[in-house]
């Protein structure tokens, strides 16, 4: 279960500062894989500081956000928060440079394709927010938005405020302020319905040390910036599963507002699903519960209808279906993706 | 006096220090002393406060402590992590 849901550096931490005995080979196990994330988090950072110089230096505004700044910013340290990538943001009108400088830094593109055109990236990025590059042991995406919905977290992109993270002495990167940071990882939990607790841990820990009152605002902030329903569903999760204090006339405020409520019992589920131990792409239908929640992330017919637009215009990798078609044939080509899907794991 | 020098990344796992020179992209792995010396040069040090700091902490004799820390902050500053002032003796 901790491997399902990415916190091996967690909970071997949090066992240790507990002081909780555990049986020796499980305690060996998480030694181990607290160390390999130490390690890898060490590369990403290297790896991010590298690529932090070479955008400064071709004067390509960017920004990181989750990986190695939100480490440090939630954990104040590089041991404990796994990550897999380098999520690196970019102004889409900058977008093919960005593309073109990773390329002489010597990375390759795995999404769409080495070989991709510029064309070819941008109809790429207007239909999934992030192509894919590998080499040097890392991959990075490189993000055109911060999200797949437009609609959601429509007040934060690349250019709104941000700070500097020290991840070493005299090295720094650039991520969102402390309230876009707390909206943005909020939508981006809530797109998955948490379903690695490990994303639920990153918002708890970051507030882990505000008072009540700065929970509260940032919060209403969030709300401001179109983070929708998914903060009050962070911030209830966070409160049932992992203790996170909220002043008293929110926690009741979230606790009956229905649509949030929904939502917390999909994330719940969505952690359990499989015992909480199977990926949930390897189950048939195991992301159809959080497909199906996108719809509430927002109130409003306009929202939904985005969403319904977008789940049936399909995935980047999908050849796109002319308009007509698309209601036809979205959902028998869905359930053939998950049912081969499903194969292949097997 | 004996101080960092360069620039490590660093991560700490149950007392003992992982670390990338980001320059030269060399990995290092610190046991739970050479984590405490490093710790304690965080700040300039001399090299008998750091030894008489390691002797109270940890049950070793001083002259053998000694040659180990020297030992230590020789390779340290071999790859550039430290400075020493004066430099250490051959």
């Amino acid at each position: 279960m901790v491997a399902r849901h990415r916190v091996e550096g967690l909970a071997h931490n949090a066992l240790a500062a507990a002081k909780i005995s555990a049986p020796a080979d499980l305690l060996a196990w998480l030694a181990g894989a607290s160390s390999q994330t130490a390690r890898e988090n060490l590369v990403f950072a290297a790896e991010s500081m590298r690529l932090a110089k070479a955008f400064e230096q071709a004067g390509i505004p960017f920004l990181f956000v989750k990986g190695v700044t939100l480490s440090v910013l939630a954990y104040r340290s590089l041991a404990f928060k796994r990550a897999c990538d380098i999520d690196l943001a970019v102004d889409p009108d900058l977008y093919v440079e960005a593309a073109e400088l990773l390329r002489r830094t010597g990375l390759q593109c795995l999404s769409p394709g080495p070989s991709a055109s510029a064309d070819e990236m941008l109809a790429w990025t207007a239909r999934n927010k992030h192509t894919v590059w590998v080499g040097r042991g890392v991959a990075v995406e490189l993000h055109s938005a911060l999200v797949d919905t437009p609609l959601l977290l429509s007040k934060v992109s690349i250019h709104s405020p941000r700070q500097a993270v020290e991840i070493g002495p005299g090295m720094a990167l650039p991520t969102l302020a402390p309230d876009e940071l707390f909206a943005y990882l909020c939508v981006h939990g809530a797109t998955h319905a948490w379903s690695r607790i490990k994303w639920l841990a990153d918002v708890a820990a970051l507030l882990a040390h505000e008072s009540p009152e700065t929970i509260e605002r940032l919060y209403r902030r969030s709300l401001e910036l179109g983070a929708g329903r998914t903060s009050g569903q962070a911030l209830l999760l966070s409160a049932q599963l992992l203790g996170l204090a909220l002043p008293e006339g929110l926690e009741r405020e979230l606790s009956s507002n229905r649509a949030v409520a929904y939502l917390a019992r999909v994330a719940l589920r969505s952690m359990l699903r499989g015992g909480g131990i199977v990926e949930l792409d390897d189950m048939a239908l195991g992301t159809a519960d959080i497909h199906l929640s996108h719809f509430r992330l927002m109130p409003g017919f306009r929202f939904k209808w985005s969403e319904a637009r977008r789940k049936l215009a399909g995935p980047a990798d999908d050849e796109p279906l002319p308009g007509f078609l698309q209601p036809i044939l979205a959902a028998p080509r869905w359930l053939l993706r998950r049912a081969r899907r499903s194969r292949g794991a097997a | 006096m004996i101080s960092r020098n360069g620039t490590l990344l660093e991560a700490e796992v149950d007392g003992e220090i992982v670390a990338l020179n980001v320059e030269s992209g060399t990995c290092y792995g610190f046991n739970s002393t050479a984590t405490r010396i490093w710790s304690m040069i965080e700040q300039p040090r001399s090299l008998d406060e750091i030894c008489s700091t390691l002797v109270e902490q940890f049950d070793v004799q001083p002259e053998a402590c000694r040659g180990d820390v020297v030992e230590l902050l020789r390779e340290l500053q071999a790859d550039g992590l430290v400075r020493t002032d004066p430099p250490l003796a051959a």
